[in-house]
């Protein structure tokens, strides 16, 4: 693939002497979405969080292999802050600061990096609040706490807070997963939206939720990729059907190894 | 009825004595400082507040005038100098809890805190008092530093570790560094618990009396600058009433009086504070 928004070669990584990702090796076209899937546990959060380095918020974690954004290696040629501005992320739990108001949560990344100040910060917070599809909900209540919001609103903040850094790619670790069906799906409408500027790459457990955003994805199964290709042909096994297969597989491996001992 | 509900009963009865008794011990040890003192107050008045106790054996109890600028003080002092210290221990202890010098130092405030406080007041004696060779507000101030040190360092931890990871993810995911992430996010994302870590430092340095025993001085009658000798409230009803003279006792039983009401608001303030905070 030619310059890919993210490379991540030979990627092992361990928490403490577990070994949780084996030999990860992905490209994700520019300004597309990016499904990972897989079942609880497999490593898929981890895979992400190892992508803008926020894996090392773990003093246990150990990362080997190399992850690329644009071109840039992020281990090597990045000051860990710096990555922020490469890769954005909206996580599971809408987690907008509490004690800081709508203005102040998408103001603050802009602010700390010293993007701007006055009137052209209140330029980024409102694009980052119309990119998010908040902008008309918020526009009299800037300084109204974030708690004040629902939690669709939330998050859709949490995108606004990470979009106002402008980076090329944005993290999203199952952002519906917290919502209910009718702000999951404008969700869902923001990020084919999104992509049209921005590389996407989602966390998710729901194949069908794949299906409908996301142009390539990879099954992840006990920190492996099992499959990777666009995602009209990553399902021609149904998804549930792999991951039951895989876990049998699993326990009959486990079960002959215990036998051999 | 069978033996065994009997011993059933009988077991219960005491459970609930002992609780009686507790509650008893309690509301009477709360209300003897509260009515005596109040009655002393009310019948002193405002001279209570604002002249020195009075010679053994006259009329009036007199007040208590220099032994609240000197509690004031000290008690300021104290927290200046201890929560500074304390919160930043607390800070590291919970953010490099894996580092050997913040077990190192969460084991010294632990220590710290089972000290007998009296040892305490002893150390200062011996590093401080006997080098400048006279009490002083000072040197109460430090051994009362010591003493509300690790509480400090306890609830500045506690509040940090309350907060969710998530939000700190939050913070590490806009790229702020960890130093800027712990006081511009953790810390005044919970103010409250950090206030309330302030307001246990005052309510600790208020009631602790071993520590300022050989340290403080005792002076009632005037005020001698922050090297010169000085008083807490406590000091002064260890003073007054043990002497034989009825209206010294009623001074002490006064200042007790000021004692209780303010620790018991406070604490009621810090219990409910800390109850309120949620994420």
């Amino acid at each position: 693939m030619e310059n890919p928004a993210v490379r991540i070669q030979n990627l092992n990584v361990y928490y403490g002497n577990e070994q949780v990702l084996f030999n990860i090796n992905l490209s994700v076209p520019r300004n597309s979405v990016y499904a990972i899937l897989g079942p609880s546990g497999c490593g898929k959060s981890t895979l992400l969080r190892t992508i803008n380095r926020l894996i090392e918020l773990r003093p246990e974690a150990r990362v080997e292999g190399k992850v690329e954004i644009m071109g840039i290696d992020v281990y090597r040629e990045l000051p860990r802050e710096q990555v922020a501005r490469l890769a954005g992320m909206v996580f599971q739990m809408p987690n907008p600061l509490p004690h800081l108001s709508i203005y102040d949560n998408v103001a603050l990344g802009p602010r700390l990096h010293g993007v701007a100040k006055g009137r052209k910060l209140d330029e980024i917070v409102r694009e980052a609040l119309e990119q998010a599809g908040l902008w008309e909900e918020v526009k009299n209540k800037l300084k109204k706490p974030a708690t004040s919001l629902s939690g669709g609103q939330q998050q859709r903040l949490c995108i606004a807070r990470a979009l106002a850094l402008r980076p090329p790619v944005l993290l999203m670790d199952e952002p519906t997963a917290n919502l209910d069906p009718v702000n999951a799906s404008k969700i869902e409408e923001l990020i084919r939206k999104l992509s049209r500027e921005t590389t996407i790459i989602i966390v998710t457990h729901d194949p069908e939720q794949a299906k409908r955003v996301a142009n390539r994805g990879a099954i992840i199964f006990k920190g492996k990729i099992v499959k990777e290709n666009f995602i009209d042909t990553l399902f021609t096994v149904p998804y549930h059907e792999l991951i039951q297969k895989l876990t049998m597989e699993e326990r009959i491996i486990v079960e002959a190894l215990q036998e051999k001992r | 009825m069978n033996l065994r509900s009997i011993k059933n009963e009988i077991t219960l009865m005491l459970i609930a004595l002992s609780a009686v008794f507790i509650l008893l011990a309690i509301f009477s040890l709360i209300s003897a400082p509260l009515i005596f003192g109040l009655r002393v107050i009310i019948e002193a008045g405002l001279p209570f507040f604002t002249t020195t106790p009075a010679g053994p054996g006259e009329e009036s109890p007199g007040g208590i005038y220099y032994t609240l600028i000197g509690s004031v003080l000290m008690i300021s002092l104290s927290v200046a100098i201890a929560f500074p210290i304390g919160f930043f221990s607390g800070v590291y202890i919970n953010e490099y809890s894996q580092t050997k010098l913040a077990t190192l130092a969460e084991s010294a405030s632990h220590f710290l805190s089972e000290v007998p406080s009296i040892i305490l007041g002893i150390f200062i004696y011996a590093i401080y008092v006997l080098a400048t060779k006279k009490t002083s507000l000072v040197a109460g101030a430090l051994s009362l530093s010591l003493a509300i040190l690790p509480y400090t360092v306890v609830q500045v931890r506690e509040s940090l570790r309350v907060i969710p990871f998530t939000y700190r993810e939050a913070a590490y995911s806009l790229g702020l560094p960890r130093w800027k992430t712990v006081f511009f996010v953790l810390v005044p994302m919970n103010m409250r618990g950090i206030l309330v870590g302030l307001l246990s430092a005052f309510l600790r340095a208020f009631s602790e009396t071993a520590p300022v025993l050989f340290t403080a001085g005792a002076a009632f009658y005037g005020f001698y600058g922050l090297d010169g000798p000085s008083s807490t409230l406590p000091l002064l009803v260890w003073n007054f009433a043990r002497t034989p003279y009825e209206n010294w006792q009623k001074l002490a039983w006064g200042a007790s009086f000021i004692l209780a009401l303010v620790s018991i608001s406070l604490s009621l303030i810090i219990r409910k504070a800390t109850k309120e905070v949620r994420f």
